[in-house]
């Protein structure tokens, strides 16, 4: 496991930019992530959260800026690289290798930990065998550790959604990353579910050490596990802060109601007591 | 009257179509592929083919299945009662034998010859069966014939479920037994004359009338039978091939060359040396999805590397044994792969299948160019191989060459089944199933295609080099885009990924064709049909590999 120095921040984005064709997706980004933290990125639906995702992972080939993790620059290296550095990531819309069981997806989370070259393999030494064990308990123990232990030999696209998604932050977990990044990970969860996956995550940076970075809808998780949230709005980053500071922010509120600062009106309220504002979550977690 | 009212009220049309209505549908289906196999020449092509002597020749029978399959459908797709669906089954079997009637008077009454070449008196002769061509009781049996044979389908189809399938199954064993009269005869000349020569099991044409009728219910007994003891030992009654299936089908294919004759070992060693490609073409297309439309080209590099090494014509650059030439036929197919891999990798999905297919028609291009026909051959090939020697002892007979290449057959297949339970092999079934993701966790998508590009192109490779030292010379014309579709279609129908569909994959579209001659010219129409009917039936293949992965779990 990856002990950082807390307050150092893992991740550095200085700068950011992405355009697809004259379309500016994002701009002006510049993110702190401290080594050991929970860090949440909210903002409205087309605020850019996805698209910084995929800058940070080279899903994308960001326009302009840099990219650090741990003082490296990581921006225009392949993705597979990037992986290497120690960043793993989950997707908004699960993305499983569905024709393959629930063990299988998590043994290819495991490939950049596999020494065994190819000849091993085909001859079947001691230390591929040996290699092989560890790795099925190794992800033996990580689908235990997302909760689903009887899914090992089901293939992917058979289980129910909610497993699913737990399999892809046990795929993404087993490869020992620095860094987690979620998408979306409490999309489609109800409550109760919404209340595992917050549990999961603080011991995914407890018991594992892990930064995690999110992108969330649902604002109870958010507030609940976050300990700095990052608001993006229209391609930009719009203000950071704690989850108190965020929910106090009036620019914030505004922003999720469409609404611009400065337009007269009601004074807004708090977020969490707007459920117009995120109708689903609000509704589900009320 | 609006457009929606016309649209509603074509769905009530649609959906009152009563039970005799898709009767007539069906029957007209069946009789439209009847007209069809007939105008194409199958017909006659087939009908010199007895499955049963004296009885029933092939293109009947194919006929009778056709409709058998009619009423079947007929009979299940009702929602009444059983004697109306035996009524809509008789009634598909009419339509459909009507259809060939309309077709022999046709020929008979109107000259179509001059564009449909098989619709010829000898056609009408033949459907005629016997009777006076074109008489009108002629034309009267066809639709009684449909409609005995489609209410058998039905029947079929209403029994219980146990006596339905014990039907199925002896009907299927009746078959298999008329059409590959000469495997099964040849393997029976083997064994001591038990039963006296006025009770062969087989004419000299197909089975014997009162042979098929034992063999019938033998084999429908021995289904109820085994359905029984599954049931008793509390499993469902399974259909396809289980894991003991397999281990009897691999027995079989090691056995099958020692008990039969040389004709059926040179058609097993065809097999075989298909099942090395498509095992090679597994890794590529099956493992890491690449398609690849120019496998034959590795296949070749195989071949003329064993032509040039081995022969003792005056194109040969050595004369080695085939134990030296085979592995450097590997190795050099190999390295051909990885060349060709690196420009080509790069480019996803349909782009690759383009490029792949220009490049197994360069390989042919080169070797027929002027630069190379001086050390090639050109389109004379390079002859005089000389057969491979083991321990003093010539390859040279079909069954010899048939072991040979089933060996390494197996080692391929070993290689595979440990290659893709290692950390390779998972990341080509990764990179297949979704690239981008594959790619964040850590997989190199350039690396882990070219090595499966490699590899695939190491097995053609090898079965290249047998397929030199079987037929003893290498032409150009061996080594067609044919081919490369051939092994695709073998890894279509036996299902993606999955080894034992390559064996399944190659018996069925290499080794029946080859044993049916009667088929010649219709084969690569029958390809066609079985790929359509495949994709809509089965589409993940005879021998999924998913079904063996959750299986063994499953049960």
């Amino acid at each position: 496991m990856h002990r950082e120095r807390k307050d150092a921040p893992l991740l550095q984005v200085r700068g950011l930019r992405k355009a697809f064709g004259g379309v500016v997706a994002i701009q002006n980004v510049d993110l702190d992530v401290a080594a050991g933290s929970v860090h949440a990125i909210i903002g409205p639906n087309g605020a850019g959260k996805t698209t910084a995702f995929n800058c940070i992972t080279a899903f994308v080939k960001p326009t302009g800026g840099r990219i650090m993790l741990a003082g490296e620059r990581i921006d225009g290296l392949p993705a597979h690289v990037v992986a290497r550095h120690g960043i793993a990531r989950t997707y908004q819309n699960v993305r499983l290798f569905p024709n393959m069981t629930g063990i299988e997806n998590v043994l290819v989370g495991q490939h950049r930990r596999l020494r065994a070259t190819f000849w091993e393999a085909i001859l079947g030494t001691g230390r591929f065998r040996r290699e092989e064990k560890e790795a099925r308990e190794r992800a033996l123990h990580y689908l235990d550790f997302v909760g689903i232990p009887h899914r090992a030999q089901h293939l992917a696209r058979n289980m129910p959604y909610g497993d699913q998604r737990r399999l892809e932050i046990a795929r993404a977990l087993v490869g020992d990353p620095r860094m987690l990044m979620l998408d979306e990970p409490a999309a489609g969860m109800n409550p109760t579910e919404g209340r595992l996956l917050v549990e999961l995550i603080e011991r995914v940076r407890g018991e594992l050490g892990v930064t995690v970075v999110l992108i969330e809808h649902h604002m109870r998780v958010v507030m609940a596990v976050a300990e700095r949230i990052t608001v993006f709005d229209r391609g930009a980053i719009l203000t950071e802060g704690t989850p108190g500071e965020i929910q106090a922010d009036e620019r914030v509120i505004a922003a999720y109601l469409g609404r611009r600062s400065g337009q007269t009106g009601p004074a807004p309220e708090p977020i969490h007591a707007v459920p117009a504002a995120i109708p689903t979550l609000e509704a589900r977690l009320a | 009257m609006s457009f929606n009212t016309v649209t509603s009220s074509f769905k009530v049309t649609r959906r009152r179509r009563s039970p005799l209505m898709e009767a007539v549908r069906l029957g007209l289906i069946a009789g439209a592929a009847l007209v069809a196999f007939a105008l194409i020449g199958a017909y006659s092509a087939m009908d010199k083919r007895a499955v049963i002597e004296g009885t029933v020749t092939l293109s009947q029978l194919a006929s009778l299945l056709i409709v058998f399959a009619a009423g079947h459908v007929a009979a299940r797709d009702a929602r009444s009662g059983t004697s109306a669906a035996l009524l809509n089954a008789v009634v598909a079997g009419l339509v459909a034998g009507a259809c060939l009637s309309v077709l022999v008077w046709l020929i008979m009454a109107v000259n179509l010859r001059t564009t449909l070449v098989a619709a010829s008196p000898a056609l009408a002769k033949a459907l005629s069966l016997g009777a006076r061509i074109a008489s009108l009781e002629a034309l009267a049996q066809l639709p009684l014939i449909g409609a005995a044979s489609a209410l058998v389908g039905a029947l079929v189809g209403r029994l219980p479920a146990g006596a339905g399938k014990a039907a199925l199954t002896g009907l299927a064993a009746v078959i298999t037994a008329g059409l590959f009269r000469d495997v099964f005869a040849s393997m029976l000349e083997r064994l001591p004359d038990l039963t006296g020569p006025d009770h062969e099991v087989f004419g000299s044409a197909g089975l014997n009338p009162g042979a098929a009728v034992a063999l019938f219910f033998l084999a429908a007994a021995f289904a109820l039978v085994r359905d029984r003891l599954a049931l008793k030992r509390g499993g469902v009654p399974r259909s396809g091939l289980s894991r003991p299936g397999l281990v009897l089908l691999i027995a079989g294919v090691v056995l099958l060359p020692l008990v039969t004759n040389d004709f059926v070992a040179q058609v097993a060693m065809l097999v075989a040396l298909y099942m090395l490609m498509g095992m090679g073409l597994n890794i590529e297309l099956g493992l890491a999805g690449l398609v690849d439309l120019g496998f034959v080209a590795f296949f070749a590099v195989g071949a003329y590397t064993v032509a040039l090494l081995c022969s003792s014509g005056p194109l040969a650059i050595a004369d080695v044994s085939f134990w030296v030439a085979l592995p450097v036929a590997i190795v050099l197919a190999a390295v051909a792969g990885m060349i060709f891999g690196l420009p080509v990798l790069r480019v996803r999905g349909d782009y690759l299948a383009m490029a792949t297919l220009g490049l197994g028609e360069i390989i042919r291009v080169l070797v027929l160019s002027d630069a190379l026909s001086p050390y090639l051959g050109g389109s004379q090939g390079i002859i005089e191989i000389d057969h491979p020697r083991l321990f003093g002892w010539e390859l040279k007979s079909p069954v010899a060459l048939y072991y040979l290449a089933l060996v390494l057959a197996g080692v391929v297949a070993f290689v595979s089944l440990r290659l893709q339970n290692a950390k390779i092999g998972r990341a080509w079934l990764a990179m297949r199933e979704d690239e981008d993701v594959a790619q964040a966790l850590g997989i190199d998508p350039v690396a882990s295609k070219l090595l499966a590009y490699t590899i695939g192109a190491a097995f053609a490779g090898a079965a290249g080099a047998v397929f030199a030292a079987l037929i003893g010379s290498v032409y150009p014309h061996s080594f067609q885009l044919l081919v490369s579709i051939n092994v695709l279609a073998i890894l279509v129908i036996g299902g993606l990924g999955s080894l034992p569909g390559v064996l399944v994959g190659a018996i069925v579209l290499i080794g029946l064709p080859e044993l049916l001659r009667e088929f010649g010219e219709f084969r690569y129409l029958f390809y066609g049909i079985a790929l359509v009917a495949m994709m809509h039936v089965r589409a993940e293949g005879l021998w999924p590999a998913a079904y063996a992965k959750e299986g063994v779990h499953a049960s």
